[in-house]
């Protein structure tokens, strides 16, 4: 017995001290953006090879520079949001060829079943633009009801002959059921129309221009669901837009995680 | 030229006459060669003859040492076309003359002012203020080498004053950078944006200026004469830039062409601007929507225009309008993949718009339109040398 427990810790040891070897050996890329890299270049994770990048001042998203073969790729990836962004920085900015938009689309449509698992009717592609840049510009976003979007976000931009530029991903594992939010819409509405006025000023005009619920919102601390409302100011609209943004389980009024201050946007 | 050997070629057997080598710019490995960097190196020369009687000899001596320089300050008399530094050196043996040279980061000959380059080549230590132009579209190090003569040779074989080696110090210089936040426009992000412009870094003592609270377009105007890198976050509409309170007549920045300026107003001209904008690198005029219109919305494209025909290298803002809360967090994000990590500004502008989506949900709401004239331009090297 004793002689088995003295084995036990041996190994354990052993591995303990394999592990320390390994993170020492190069940085490790986070599963979820190993996952999302390997399913759009199709390869192991094996073909990956790691270079940190040098820590970003302002936010505490992890980050890292990855090399497969020729290619090149920035790797973001934030645990706390669940979003990871890759970003293709070898093999120029522009290509000479440009396939167009259909053509685009097509290959950005397969990219995304290839790199989403379980692609359901509830994904909606929101937006498809060609870039000043170069390249094209595509967004999925899921919705379960109009409006209602569950925070799972997929954007694809490829150059113009259809290489991927970049793939960017927030996964969304768990959110609250749209039949469990405390604050419906109209008192969202009610709200919000409120606190632009406030923040408007006295006899200032708002009108409401856009309204999302986000069953999982990156703004919030928690990832908890939020209402986003974007309200034009004054009759003339020569006045910033106002974000409001209210939490749909509490009703109250919350600041982006970012935000410096109250009301700042 | 710091003071450190990089190479020794060993030249077993040299015959009498001229003998040459050719350094082929490779520096040893292992595991294999490799380019030596690019920098400014010397050489120096030892003979040693192999007779019973023995001799050895060189062509230069070391007389120079412990070069340091610091304290840069941009030149108040001059906008920073020209700058000072405390340059510090030793001279081990007397020198006539001693003099320094200024090497640009692109390794071109710079001019250094006010007859400071003829130093005080006296035995011991030594501290003088050095003034010289500073090219503001070639930033980075610039180096301060000392050269210099023996002021007596009489010790040496042929009684003939030899050079010494030349030493040196590298002064890294940051373009000026700078933030204008207009009045009113909610960015929580731009103290963090400008942060990342260098804006706040007292170190290198660079004209930066940050507007925050109530700008005045005068005010942008001036500093825009002094920086290589502008992020301009106004209220925008199709004719202007509003750097005062916006909805009003007054604080707009314009490209209008054969319209004077108001100051009564604060209005304010780009083609009228009584400088050239050949020293910028980079602006950026982040306008927050004006839903004047349904034409309306984004950056006007004179202003763009007149930035560009005035000599900036780069100019960029968006085609429509943008909602001001991901405009801003579009700024912040463009910004930080540009200074820190070193993309181009076309990746830049891709990383910012996928952390936008990220972010709102909502599509890329205007910003995908970010337009510059030069999407391969890189800002870090200029910002952070080498």
């Amino acid at each position: 017995m004793h002689r088995a427990c003295l084995y036990i810790i041996l190994v354990a040891l052993l591995a303990l001290g394999w592990l320390l070897l390994e993170a020492g050996a190069q940085p490790s890329l986070p599963p979820m953006a190993r996952e999302l890299l390997c399913r759009a270049l199709h390869c192991q994770a094996d073909e990956l090879v790691m270079k940190p990048a040098e820590a970003a001042r302002t936010d505490k998203a992890d980050r890292f520079r990855v090399e497969r073969g020729d290619d090149t790729f920035f790797v973001t990836s934030a645990a706390t949001t669940g979003g990871v962004s890759i970003l293709r920085t070898s093999g120029g900015l522009a290509a000479t060829e440009d396939i167009g938009l259909s053509a685009a689309r097509e290959v950005a449509t397969t990219l995304f079943h290839q790199v989403v698992a379980n692609v359901d009717d509830r994904m909606r592609l929101i937006s498809q633009k060609q870039l000043p840049v170069g390249g094209y510009l595509f967004v999925w976003r899921q919705e379960c009801a109009p409006d209602v979007a569950t925070g799972d976000v997929t954007t694809i931009i490829l150059d113009g002959d259809g290489a991927l530029k970049s793939l960017s991903r927030r996964h969304v594992m768990r959110t609250v059921d749209l039949q469990d939010i405390k604050i419906d819409r109209p008192t969202a509405l009610e709200t919000g129309a409120r606190i632009a006025t406030k923040r408007a000023g006295e006899g200032v005009r708002v009108v409401l221009r856009q309204s999302l619920l986000v069953l999982s919102s990156p703004l919030t601390v928690d990832q908890g669901p939020l209402w986003q409302l974007t309200y034009q100011v004054g009759s003339e609209g020569r006045l910033p837009d106002i974000l409001v943004l209210i939490d749909a389980m509490s009703g109250a009024e919350v600041y982006p995680v970012w935000s410096a201050q109250p009301g700042a946007q | 030229m710091f003071g450190f050997e990089v190479l020794t070629v060993p030249l077993d057997y040299l015959s009498l006459g001229n003998c040459s080598y050719l350094w082929d710019g490779k520096l040893p490995g292992p595991p294999e060669s490799f380019d030596a960097p690019k920098g400014i190196y010397t050489s120096k020369v030892e003979i040693y003859c192999p007779f019973p009687m023995g001799c050895e000899d060189t062509d230069k001596v070391p007389a120079i040492s412990n070069v340091s320089v610091g304290q840069f300050a941009w030149d108040e008399d001059g906008f920073p076309d020209r700058a000072s530094v405390t340059l510090v050196y030793t001279c081990t043996q007397a020198l006539q003359p001693c003099q320094l040279q200024l090497v640009k980061p692109d390794l071109t000959d710079g001019v250094v002012l006010d007859g400071t380059d003829v130093l005080d080549g006296t035995v011991g230590q030594h501290s003088v203020s050095v003034h010289f132009e500073v090219d503001r579209q070639v930033l980075g190090n610039y180096h301060f080498v000392i050269t210099g003569t023996q002021a007596d040779g009489s010790g040496n074989r042929n009684g003939s004053p030899k050079p010494a080696i030349p030493r040196g110090a590298v002064q890294v210089i940051w373009a000026p950078a700078v933030g204008v936040l207009g009045a009113g426009v909610s960015n929580s992000h731009f103290s963090d944006t400008v942060t990342l412009m260098g804006a706040t870094d007292a170190a290198t003592q660079t004209h930066y200026a940050a507007y925050e609270g109530w700008p005045t377009v005068l005010a942008t105007r001036d500093a825009m004469r002094q920086a290589a890198v502008v992020y301009i976050d106004g209220h925008a509409n199709q004719f202007e830039i509003a750097i005062s309170e916006h909805g009003t007549e007054h604080g707009h920045l314009t490209g209008f062409a054969n319209i004077p300026d108001v100051p009564t107003y604060d209005n304010y001209h780009i083609p009228n601007f009584p400088f050239e904008l050949d020293h910028v690198l980079f602006v950026f005029y982040n306008g927050c929507n004006s839903w004047c219109a349904p034409a309306d919305g984004g950056v006007a494209q004179d202003l763009v225009s007149s930035t560009l025909a005035k000599g900036a290298k780069n100019c960029a803002g968006f085609q429509t309008t943008v909602g001001m809360a991901t405009a801003s967090f579009f700024g912040w994000k463009f910004f930080e993949y540009a200074l820190v990590h070193g993309f181009s500004i076309g990746y830049a502008d891709m990383a910012a718009i996928a952390d936008v989506n990220q972010e709102f949900m909502l599509g890329p709401d205007g910003v995908e339109t970010f337009t510059a004239d030069d999407y391969g331009q890189v800002l870090k090297p200029a910002r952070w040398g080498e």
